[in-house]
């Protein structure tokens, strides 16, 4: 016996080729017209596109977007002229000065710390953590296989 | 609806191999086309736009469960290269190698159920081949996998398609060497 892969293909394109569509089952147009509908009843009309909005609510919309551009403008704009005066400037370098001897003080303290634990501690501790997760993993596997595959 | 509701149906079917999640497909597929349906409308490509979706959506599907699955019940899984080749009497392997007395509508239920059968690694290469007609390298993208890998899936699924085909007892028994 051999297996001839174009005649193989031939027969199965041939056997393909007068092979009807599945009939749909007849609940599925029900269940889109019925899905369509529940979207369409249970979406507030802000949660719908902007043209479906009624028209108060969509020129109430664009008053409001105008107003808050022009708030953002004018806000950019005075905190603009706020942090170029000389005063302010002089303060943000003074809250980077203590900002950067806090982190260095702190990144100090927990090499301190680090450098005083044993190393085989630190070894142990993730060898510790390794098997635990390692048990963990074959419990819940074991687990899915025996209570759930076999059923 | 009325006009593709068949074509989409049959794809994700075919597809999954199962007739509920199919229909669920199905579902969401004419929803996504309602979205669309001022572009669709007097569209003369809405029916490949739907077969497309379709195919699209049952692939994302397959992969979502098959991710959600595969470590835990598909460590098994039988599609590794080295699996053995099915052998066939491929010289008698011919249209007419199809037994005679069995109407065209039986053979077609036999088609489908032997389509259901195929293991999901072999039946949607397949259907994506034979059905959907999508060239060798575009499924090798869709599903990930190598060029090569597709050619042998296809093959060995076509090669296990005849033979539950003769399962069945809709092929002669001299094609297929059991």
């Amino acid at each position: 016996m051999s297996n001839d892969p174009e005649k193989l293909e031939s027969f199965v394109d041939q056997l393909v080729r007068g092979q009807p569509l599945r009939r749909a089952p007849a609940t599925l147009e029900s269940r889109v017209l019925a899905q369509l509908a529940l979207q369409q009843t249970a979406m507030p009309w802000w949660r719908r596109g902007f043209t479906h909005w009624p028209l108060g609510a969509r020129v109430a919309f664009l008053i409001a977007s105008y107003g808050f551009v022009r708030l953002a403008i004018a806000g950019v704009m005075s905190i603009i002229a706020f942090v170029g005066s000389r005063e302010v400037a002089g303060t943000a370098i003074t809250w980077v000065h203590s900002g950067a001897t806090a982190l260095s003080v702190t990144a100090s303290a927990c090499s301190l710390i680090a450098r005083s634990i044993p190393p085989s501690w630190l070894y142990g501790t993730a060898v510790c953590g390794f098997a635990l997760y390692a048990l963990l993993f074959g419990l819940g596997t074991v687990a899915y296989r025996t209570l759930y595959v076999q059923r | 609806m009325h006009a593709y509701q068949d074509m989409v149906f049959s794809t994700a079917a075919r597809l999954t191999g199962n007739d509920s999640q199919a229909e669920d497909i199905a579902q969401e597929v004419f929803l996504k086309a309602y979205e669309n349906f001022d572009q669709l409308r007097s569209s003369p490509t809405a029916g490949g736009w739907l077969k497309t979706v379709a195919t699209r959506l049952t692939l994302n599907h397959l992969s979502r469960y098959r991710r959600r699955w595969r470590f835990f019940s598909e460590l098994r899984r039988d599609d590794s290269d080295d699996e053995p080749e099915l052998e066939f009497a491929t010289a008698d392997l011919t249209p007419d190698s199809i037994i005679a007395d069995i109407d065209a509508e039986q053979r077609h239920a036999i088609i489908e159920q032997a389509l259901r059968e195929l293991p999901e690694h072999h039946r949607v290469p397949l259907v994506l081949y034979h059905f959907e007609e999508m060239p060798y390298l575009d499924i090798a993208k869709q599903l990930q996998v190598s060029l090569p890998k597709v050619k042998t899936d296809i093959q060995r699924a076509r090669a296990a398609l005849a033979k539950i085909l003769a399962r069945h007892g809709m092929l002669r028994a001299s094609v297929v060497g059991t």
